[in-house]
Order: C-alpha cells, then structure tokens, then sequence
C-alpha cells in the first residue's frame, strides 16, 4: 500500500473521527498528545515545532515461506519482501495519521517488530513517532508533499535544524539472508584450527551490503544529501539460526538554504555520573 | 518534632525540586486488587467489558488513595508519579484471573500551584523545571486502557492450497491492535480534557496481543490490549519565562 497524498485509506474510521476532533475546530478545543519527553517536547517548541499527536500505524503480517539452499549463501526475497511491505504499510498508516492532523512531519519514529509464540508465521509491525507541525507555516514536507518521517530524538531534531539541516525521510532498506552450512569435510579439516569461517564473513557482508545500498537508495530517491543517524541491525525474529535480517535505517536530511553557520558550542561539566 | 519526609526522588532532583519552590513532603502510595472470573469470550469481535470496568474501577481507586495520603499531607501536588498494572492467574482463585495495580509517588508542596485543585504527575522534577520554565505546568495523570476482543482469519476456501504459504496482511487480526488503541488513546484525551490539559507529555505505552477463545474452523480470536500514561499539562497564565538553549559540550 504506497502512500497517497490525501487517502486515508489505511485508517480505521474511530481513528478518522479522534484524529479529527484532536484538530479542535467547530467550538471543540484542540488537545494534543505527544510520546516526547518533556526535555524534546521544550526543544521543538523551541525549533518553532508544536507536536499535534501521537501517531501509530500497525500490521500484523503473516510472513510467508521460502525454500533454502542448504549449502548456500543466498538471499530470501519472499522473507526480504514481507519485512519491506510489513513495515512500508505501518509507516504508511502512520503518515496517514499524520496527514489528519495536517502535520509537517513525524519524529522520534520507531520501527517495532514483535513475533508471537502463538503465531510463529506472523509478526506486528508498528511503527509511532509524534506528529509535529511548524508554528510559522514553513515547508517542511517531502518533495511529495509528504509529511517528513525520521527517527531523531527531540534533541538531536533541535540540533540538526540549528546545524541548517532538514530531515526528509526515514530511510531503510533491508535483507534477510541465508547463511551457508559447511559441508561435512570441510568442518572436518577445520577440527583443532583457528580458521577463518569464510562462508558465514561473506554472507554477512552480503546481507549488510544489500540493506545499505537500498537505504542509500531511498535515500537518493528522496533527493537527500546524506542520511543522519545511519544504524545496522541484525535481528533473526525467531527464524531459523543461520537466517539473520540486516535493517539499515536513518534519516535522509537536506540543507535548509540561507542558514546560519553552526554556532560555537560552550562548554559545560555535567554534574551526572 | 517535625517528622522526616520521605521522597522517591534522588539527592539531584531533590535539588532540583527545592530550586523551583517545591517541598517534598512525603511518598505517597495507591493500590487495587481484583479478581475477574475468566470470561467466556463470545464468537463476535467486541470490548473485554468486564476488565475494561476493573480497570478504570482499580484506577479511581488508587487515584483516591493517592489523593487521600495527600490529602492528609497537607500536598498540593505529586511529582514523579509511577503506575504499574499487571494480570496474573497466580494466587488466583480457580477460574479467576488477578489484576494488580499500584500507584506510587512523591507529596509535595508547590508554592506554585494556585489553583485549589491538587495535581498528580508522573514528571520528573528535572520535567518540571523544564515545563515551568516553557510557561507550562501539569494537571493531572492522562490514563487509557483498552482491552478487545477480535476474532480474526476465518480462513477463506478460496485462498487454494499454497495459500498460507504466501505474504500477505491479516488484516482482521490487525485491526484489533488498532482498535484498542483508539479507544485507549480516546480515553486518555478525555481524562487530559477533564482536568483542563492543552495537551499531554511524555506519554509511554503497553501493548499486547494474546491468543483467547476457539480455533475451531481456521477461526482465531486474540485479546488485544492497549495501556497509555502521560501528564496533562496546561498553559500557566502567570509565567512570562522563555526557554533559552545553546548548544552545549558536555564533558564527563
């Protein structure tokens, strides 16, 4: 499900109806709710951001099944395939959200992925962040008219902005890739030897390789400068011991034109531990 | 002699307390138990009326327990206020299921709180000096729950053979996470409304997903419930103050 500008099609119609009254509007107060902590919530307002809600978008997701090669390094692309079309439909619902609350954009965005002992074929995929608007009207939405996603934290969003950056876009990009097991002869010559373990080195850096070109290529595709934040995960969700995910994600910023220069930063001695 | 107040903040946020002209008085402390009988759960997808009503009962009680201690305190306030909520079939009697909740937090005396009406907050006080300095202040606990019952994947002949074998949504089983989710959310702005928030602040969230009824004919139901907890805050009329921030290195 791509996001559409204006659809909503994702959303249930109770969340429709409490995004709309969280708007205020018609002699209703307006009410906003916000997972910043108090320290973020002061630094966006601070930026000249109010936060407007809350927003999630969620999706239980029944991943379907791929054969392995044995004896060989490959990538699972039905596997690759459902934790990119898991996560694009709860980031999707979440910008929908965001889009009824007529947002700028989302931070502090998280990407969860809960696996179930009673359904070990599914997972939930979830993703929230705080939807937040610019005070003065300013454009902060994506070349598609987009409210920007990214998974900076309140301060470092602050810090970005006075750096002259915007964010655009959370980027990721993902693969679930099969790790070859050795042959029978081939453990048997390694018996009492330090030796490197060449098929598991090259998977990995098969499977890291992917996930960061497809970041950075969402990332491109955004028209972004550079991505911010840039993290490599490795999860196994439950899978199989020689199955592993490689999640690259971050946030794809662009130049603000006509910023100031970063100020100088002063020094401070922290009274915490 | 004057007793010794007792808080569950640490020797920084003590002093950061004092700074902002409130006394820590004395830890104050709310609790609830019940037990619900296991219910029977219908083959239509609706509310978990019964622990819904458990809920909001346990919640009004350790509200007033809080407010109670405080009360006798002489407080005007409670800072740093934690809940906590569990379900558990142990200890339970055959055929029940326990539910646990415990508030717990720190009585104080804010010279600036005005109002008559007593607030209770889960900030910090590092949270409300920041909150105080941004012209804001709490007024009171934002609490939602929800628990739902949906019954999901009635498995569909014509999916074939291969069928679970592909990628796709359930999207029944989706829309239970969802629904909790507004409803909790929903009840936890009506209660920020109630108390004259503008807003709510460092809201934190429980979620989960667990399997109930009967799997008869590819038939799955699942409970899904949904906590939230924040603090209402509102504009404070008297406070000019601006937050000022520069960029700072801090070295440790």
């Amino acid at each position: 499900m791509p996001y559409v500008q204006g659809s909503f099609e994702g959303l249930p119609d109770a969340a429709r109806r409490r995004l709309t009254e969280m708007r205020g509007g018609e002699g209703k107060k307006g009410l906003f709710t916000s997972d910043l902590s108090v320290n973020e919530f002061l630094l966006c307002q601070e930026a000249s951001f109010d936060p407007v809600g809350l927003v999630m978008g969620s999706s239980i997701y029944h991943i379907g099944f791929q054969a392995q090669k044995f004896y060989q390094n490959q990538e699972l692309e039905v596997l690759t395939q459902a934790m990119y079309e898991a996560r694009e439909l709860a980031m999707t619902r979440m910008e929908e959200e965001a889009d009824v609350l007529g947002a700028d954009g989302i931070v502090g965005v998280r990407l969860e992925v809960t696996r179930y002992e009673w359904g070990a074929s599914m997972a939930e995929f979830m993703a929230v962040g705080t939807a937040i608007k610019h005070r003065g009207g300013g454009n902060y939405r994506t070349l598609d008219n987009r409210p920007f996603t990214s998974d900076l934290s309140g301060q470092d969003f602050w810090t970005l902005l006075k750096a002259g950056y915007q964010p655009l876009s959370l980027v990721m990009g993902t693969c679930v890739y099969h790790v070859a097991h050795q042959g029978v002869m081939q453990a048997m010559k390694q018996v009492g030897r330090n030796i490197e373990m060449p098929n598991y080195t090259q998977a990995l850096y098969d499977a890291r390789e992917l996930a960061l070109s497809r970041m950075q290529a969402e990332a491109e595709r955004e028209g972004a400068a550079g991505i911010v934040g840039a993290q490599v995960r490795e999860n196994s969700h439950g899978w199989d011991s020689h199955v592993i995910e490689y999640f690259a994600v971050g946030t794809a910023v662009k130049p603000i034109p006509g910023t100031n220069p970063v100020p100088e930063p002063t020094l401070t001695l922290s009274l915490n531990d | 002699m004057q007793s010794p107040w007792i808080a569950t903040v640490d020797s920084r946020e003590l002093s950061t307390l004092l700074g902002l002209g409130i006394e820590p008085v004395r830890q104050v402390f709310g609790a609830s138990v019940r037990a619900i009988s296991l219910t029977s759960f219908p083959i239509t997808t609706c509310l978990v009326q019964i622990e819904m009503d458990a809920y909001y009962q346990m919640l009004d009680e350790c509200l007033q327990a809080v407010h109670a201690e405080a009360e006798r305190l002489s407080a005007n306030g409670v800072v740093d206020c934690q809940l906590t909520y569990e379900t558990t079939l142990e200890g339970a009697p055959a055929g029940y299921r326990l539910l646990r909740m415990q508030m717990i937090g720190t009585g104080v005396l804010d010279e600036r709180n005005l109002s008559s009406q007593r607030y209770v907050a889960a900030c910090t006080a590092t949270e409300l000096l920041g909150l105080h300095r941004a012209g804001f202040q709490p007024c009171g606990l934002a609490v939602g729950h929800c628990s739902f019952y949906q019954v999901a994947w009635r498995q569909k002949p014509k999916r074939g053979p291969l069928g679970s074998w592909m990628n796709e949504e359930v999207a029944e089983l989706t829309q239970g996470p969802y629904t909790a989710r507004e409803i909790a959310m929903s009840r936890m702005t009506d209660m920020a409304q109630k108390c004259g928030g503008v807003g709510i602040v460092a809201v934190k969230y429980q979620s989960s997903v667990i399997p109930s009824g009967s799997l008869v004919d590819g038939t799955m139901a699942a409970v899904c419930r949904m906590s939230m907890i924040g603090t209402a805050i509102r504009r404070n009329p008297k406070s000019d103050s601006e937050v000022s921030i520069s960029l700072a290195v801090k070295v440790n």
